[in-house]
């Protein structure tokens, strides 16, 4: 058995290789399998009976999220964190919403040795970093995904003739996605430097560049993507933000974004003075990071609850909030609690201002935040309580209580998001790709 | 009276009440030989003032104030307010009776020093024990209007740890069947302790952490409060982060129901954030504050009578509009300046 293990383990520093068999329809079968099986086994787990040994996928949705007893780790077995017990009346109005199950590195390079399409180890590193919260924010995220993901194209090797390389890439690059939506939820980003990668792919396939070629302009590609979204956004945003915020106001900041702490860091550096406050939100405690992080460029701020923030609304002059992504209605898709700011910012009548890039720009609706959402798992679970608790990740925002939104391509209002996505549709959303020519 | 507020407070107001009595009959007090009416009032002033803990208490002169209503109604001939309904009636009816056995020992014994000493005391020990009386009561009163103002499987939302709303809630659970939310504040572990205790008693409870209050509020069909002091113009003095989940309220049309005792009832007023506030140590809210990252602690937070829809108290419900009827006849005008 073990060393069955070591075989089909890859160690780190080699070349990850797919099964020899590209077999669809044979995978298909295996996985509806294990899917019934897996559907056997929660019904099993209903009733209470014991566990049989049976292979488990992690899946998607699960229906209710049933008490699951820790189970002893066989090579066929996952073992699945101790979910909270909860009574049977639990999440009657959120049993919509997908729950994932906690993963620790041992279950889930138990997953690599039953299931063919299994994830390379930098994608493993980031599942795990995904959900122990060491990795939050949707610009971290994303960017970290993107330098996985180059890093495993460096390492995949084709068995065939590079003229396919496109194609099984664009299969391979649709199962990874499939497979990380089990550990968190695909932010809008990502999703869109996944149609960016496929575009190229696209063009890819058109062209006669051979395997090591092709991976290098992608990488190019990638990095391209990553710094004129991401990097180059950021440093115009900054810049038209800076014409909005007049010197010695006082802002109030929630939670922790990449562009606001960006915009503070350079604005006082220009030697401006500004009053911040920070709201925090202890449950991920992220305020706290962005206080922190403030600090250590030597710029002091006052930190508040969200709770207390009644008694300084009468003092601030303007609300600056991150986004995870701007949804087509107009509504911004923050974190949670951003909504509750939003409602008693536009009751005192204080200026609301999201700063969002816009490859985070999405063709959703959405209108309230409990029709989609991802449930924060809370690191305690009393066994014994009588209650259930809930905690949302996300919130919805609504058009009407946001002012303005700071984008790289100017300062609009919620509603015109749609004309923005529009406009980038027609440029593959980076201008145009640049064709690959064989290196001479 | 409730040991789980944020502040632990030297004296509940039950207990200031009984010190009263004890300093009274302890024959501590200082008080002249021949004491009136007036005197002990201006006494009764005198230890609330020593009493009370900070300009920012106000259930200790609220006791005190509702002590000194009783006694002058009591010393007094013809001492009856308006009739507002039955039950009031029959305390009234039993403050009467009350008086006149007074009035007929006194017709015995005619005023010699210790005659009028007694007399006094008989007037002041009754009183004392009426008010002891309503504060441990209040709550059944509250109670009756329970079943009125529910329909079945309602979504109801509450905030932090509220004896009041724990016992009108398990006298509606008789008649009815709801589910409950309970919004918890970052800093305490109250809105844990409330939802276990409600969970005890098979009520479908969920614990929310504050900032989904607006994804939650969508779902509710009305928000119960407990209090920490009513003011005249009908605000609410409460914990921070009411202010907060009223305002939800009113963008979603959701009704506010205040549940609290009429000793909580505050002939004060205020306008803003900071008329009655305070703020806690820094440490409080983040061990690692430094002066550089100052933290921000309120102790209260004051929501003005626009937000709320209706309060019940023991003494009957009413609008923010109309509480100050209540005023008048639960403390006399002399009295505010405690």
């Amino acid at each position: 058995m073990s060393e069955k293990q070591n075989q089909q383990n890859p160690k780190k520093g080699e070349p990850w290789k797919p099964k020899e068999k590209f077999d669809k329809k044979a995978n298909k079968k295996k996985q509806e399998q294990e899917q019934e099986q897996v559907e056997g086994k929660q019904e099993t787990n209903k009733q209470q009976q014991q566990q049989n040994q049976q292979p488990i996928i992690p899946q998607q949705t699960i229906d209710q999220q049933s008490s699951q007893p820790q189970l002893p780790i066989n090579d066929k077995q996952i073992a699945l964190a101790d979910a909270s017990k909860e009574p049977n009346k639990r999440k009657d109005f959120l049993s919509h919403l997908p729950i994932f199950q906690d993963y620790t590195s041992v279950s889930i390079k138990t997953v690599k040795q039953i299931d063919p399409f299994t994830l390379h180890h930098a994608f493993i590193e980031l599942c795990i970093q995904y959900q122990n919260g060491q990795c939050i924010g949707s610009t971290h995220r994303c960017v970290e995904f993107l330098n996985a993901l180059k890093q495993f194209i460096r390492d995949y090797k084709l068995s065939r003739q590079s003229n396919y390389f496109a194609m099984a890439f664009l299969d391979e690059l649709k199962e990874i996605f499939n497979l990380m939506k089990n550990f968190r939820t695909v932010n809008e980003g990502m999703s869109t430097s996944y149609l960016f990668i496929r575009e190229c792919l696209m063009i890819l396939r058109d062209t006669r560049l051979d395997e090591n070629e092709s991976k290098i302009w992608l990488c190019n590609q990638i990095d391209q993507f990553i710094q004129s979204k991401i990097i180059a956004a950021s440093e115009l945003i900054v810049k038209n933000a800076t014409q909005l915020i007049q010197e010695g106001t006082t802002i109030l900041v929630y939670a922790r974004s990449y562009l606001i702490e960006n915009f503070i860091i350079n604005y006082i550096k220009q030697g401006k003075q500004l009053t911040i406050f920070v709201v925090d939100n202890p449950q991920f405690g992220e305020g706290s990071q962005l206080v922190n992080r403030l600090q250590q460029q030597g710029i002091s701020c006052y930190q508040i609850l969200l709770s207390h923030v009644s008694y300084i609304l009468s003092k601030v002059d303007k609300i600056l909030v991150g986004a995870s992504s701007m949804l087509c209605n107009g509504a911004l898709v923050s974190r949670v609690g951003t909504a509750l700011l939003a409602c008693l910012a536009s009751t005192h009548k204080i200026p609301f201002l999201v700063f969002c890039e816009s490859y985070k720009f999405s063709e959703k609706s959405q209108i309230d935040s409990l029709s989609w959402n991802e449930i924060a798992q809370l690191q305690q679970g009393n066994e014994n309580q009588q209650y259930t608790s809930l905690s949302l990740r996300y919130d919805i925002t609504q058009s009407n209580y946001i002012n303005m939104i700071v984008t790289e391509v100017g300062l609009i209002p919620a509603t015109s998001v749609k004309a923005v996505i529009g406009e980038f549709k027609k440029y593959n959303y980076v201008d145009a790709i640049e064709v690959p020519r064989k290196e001479q | 009276m409730s040991t789980l507020k944020a502040q632990p407070r030297l004296y509940s107001s039950r207990e200031s009440i009984l010190t009263l009595k004890a300093h009274l009959s302890g024959k501590q007090a200082k008080i002249p030989k021949n004491p009136t009416m007036e005197d002990y009032i201006t006494y009764i002033k005198k230890l609330s003032n020593r009493l009370k803990q900070g300009p920012l208490d106000f259930w200790i002169p609220n006791v005190f104030r509702r002590l000194i209503q009783v006694i002058r109604l009591m010393s007094s001939e013809d001492g009856f307010f308006p009739i507002k309904d039955k039950e009031k009636n029959f305390k009234e009816l039993g403050l009467t009776i009350l008086r006149k056995s007074i009035r007929s020992k006194t017709t015995v014994e005619t005023g010699s020093e210790t005659g009028s000493n007694a007399i006094q005391q008989d007037v002041i020990l009754p009183s004392i024990e009426q008010v002891l009386e309503e504060l441990e009561a209040h709550s059944d009163d509250i109670n009756t209007f329970a079943s009125t103002h529910f329909f079945t499987n309602e979504v109801l939302l509450v905030y932090e740890y509220s004896t009041t709303v724990l016992n009108f809630l398990l006298s509606a659970k008789k008649t009815r069947n709801f589910e409950i939310i309970v919004l918890e504040s970052e800093t305490e572990n109250l809105g844990k302790q409330f939802a276990t205790d409600l969970g005890k008693h098979n009520l479908n409870v969920t614990l929310t952490p504050f900032t989904n209050a607006y994804a939650i509020m969508q779902r509710v069909n009305k928000t119960l409060l407990g209090v920490d002091a009513i003011l005249k113009n009908g605000g609410l003095l409460m914990h921070p982060g009411t202010y907060a989940i009223c305002v939800l309220a009113k963008q979603f049309a959701v009704p506010v129901i205040v549940l609290s005792g009429a000793h909580k009832l505050t002939p004060k007023y205020a306008f803003d954030q900071t008329t009655f506030n305070q703020l806690v140590s820094p440490l409080k809210i983040n061990p690692n504050s430094t002066i550089d990252q100052m933290s921000i602690g309120i102790t209260f937070d004051y929501v003005p009578p626009e937000y709320i829809s209706l309060y019940i108290t023991n003494q009957g419900q009413y609008t923010p509009q109309s509480i100050y009827q209540l005023f008048s006849d639960f403390y006399n005008v002399k009295d505010e300046d405690i």
